[in-house]
């Protein structure tokens, strides 16, 4: 079911909770009434088009980006991606970060290596994810703006060209490396691997939360792939067909 | 192990743990014989069972012979009454069927413990505990390869079914894995 503009911001909610995280990422506070998601949005200066486009590629993994729809500024889905980046960064990670603790904390002679092997992997996990976010932010995001800011202004097109055929945004694709992989693993170790531990509430927690984290995570890279780069893509094309044509 | 030998000459003793047996432990196949002869004689089923043998049917020479099979447990019928009712391995000709049943349950539980450390339940073939040795070593597939004399497509191949037996994709969580299975030392990879 494709989520449209009248219906109301409240119902959205019902028919899927997972939204609430979204819907933070663009500032709007609960409380809204009977209010539409279009009502809400203009009352919060928010492109109702982009939010379609995020409630919907995160609701249905099968979503086709809506070609109307489209007509929205990157900088917008950049600072979308960024907000996630940080409930990432400040909210998930030292959590489950926590929650890892508190398993070495309880852990007894038999099961402290154990413990410990999964704390460091865990560790290994978070610097990976932090120099993928890190790269995202600092090279990826700022392309992003410049490609769109010459595709705009018309101006700086040749040096922006340049960098185009240096490192495109299907690179960036490409590359787009699978941090899921290792929380797949984690995930695993803990169901299958771990020893038992004297407290088992600590381990679901730690996999209740790791689902989450891997479900949150697969939709934030469909938004990158089927919102993000197409349109980066149809810039960069716009960019260097006018370049030719000069 | 799916095997209980029940070695008794006595007919009504046979029969009746027979009977007790076969009603509490349904998975098990029950064999019943008069003398350690004719098991000995069996040949292929001899490993990983369990055998209750009436204790004046077993020599000494006998049980030396019974240690150099793998993961054997004895279980002797005694005619004498119940003295030790701790002697969790005789089955004392007095017993009610519940104190045996016990006996016997305890004794299958031991036994899973050791193999469960052992051979039996483990989730990957002996040539593909090595390849995952040398993954979680850092080792290329070339280097397997060249290593276990085989092709880098076999190790390739083998690499695969291990992440899918494991449910493991990543090199780090091969070493996590390793590490967790005493199949690699956190000594070999520089960890104390």
């Amino acid at each position: 079911m494709q989520i449209h503009r009248a219906m109301p911001m409240a119902d959205i909610i019902h028919i899927n909770y997972s939204l609430l995280q979204v819907i933070t990422r663009f500032d709007i506070r609960l409380g809204f009434g009977n209010k539409t998601i279009e009502e809400v949005c203009r009352g919060q200066g928010i492109d109702v088009n982009f939010f379609l486009e995020i409630v919907n590629s995160f609701h249905d993994p099968d979503y086709f980006p809506d070609k109307e729809l489209q007509n929205f500024r990157l900088t917008d889905i950049v600072n979308y991606l960024r907000k996630t980046h940080q409930y990432y960064l400040e909210v998930k990670i030292p959590q489950i970060g926590l929650y890892i603790q508190q398993l070495l904390d309880n852990s007894n002679p038999g099961n402290l290596e154990s413990l410990e092997l999964i704390n460091r992997f865990f560790l290994d996990y978070r610097q990976e994810f932090l120099t993928h976010i890190d790269r995202e932010e600092n090279h990826v995001f700022s392309y992003v703006l410049e490609v769109e800011k010459a595709f705009l202004t018309k101006r700086l097109e040749k040096q922006v060209a340049e960098k185009i055929k240096n490192y495109s945004i299907d690179d960036f694709a490409d590359e787009h490396d699978n941090i899921e992989d290792k929380l797949f693993d984690l995930k695993n170790i803990i169901i299958k691997y771990l020893p038992p531990v004297k407290d088992v509430f600590i381990c679901i927690n730690i996999l209740t939360e790791l689902f989450r984290l891997e479900k949150d995570l697969n939709n934030h890279a469909r938004i990158e792939d089927t919102v993000l780069v197409p349109k980066v893509r149809a810039m960069e094309k716009a960019i260097l067909g006018s370049i030719k044509r000069k | 192990m799916k095997d209980i030998f029940i070695i008794e000459n006595s007919f009504l003793i046979r029969s009746a743990l027979q009977k007790l047996i076969s009603e509490h432990f349904v998975s098990f196949q029950i064999h019943e014989m008069i003398s350690l002869k004719a098991f000995f004689a069996n040949k292929g089923k001899r490993n990983n069972c369990i055998i209750v043998i009436n204790e004046c049917l077993l020599t000494e020479k006998d049980e030396i012979e019974l240690a150099k099979f793998k993961e054997i447990n004895v279980v002797k019928i005694s005619c004498e009454k119940a003295a030790q009712m701790n002697d969790l391995k005789t089955i004392f000709i007095d017993e009610e069927p519940v104190t045996i049943i016990k006996k016997l349950n305890n004794l299958l539980d031991n036994f899973q413990k050791v193999r469960k450390s052992g051979n039996e339940v483990r989730i990957l073939s002996r040539r593909e505990e090595d390849i995952l040795k040398y993954v979680a070593l850092g080792l290329t597939n070339r280097e397997i390869a060249d290593k276990l004399f085989l092709s880098a497509h076999t190790v390739i191949t083998h690499r695969k079914n291990i992440s899918s037996k494991l449910g493991i994709k990543t090199i780090a969580g091969f070493t996590v894995y390793a590490l967790l299975n005493k199949i690699i030392l956190p000594s070999d990879i520089g960890l104390n």
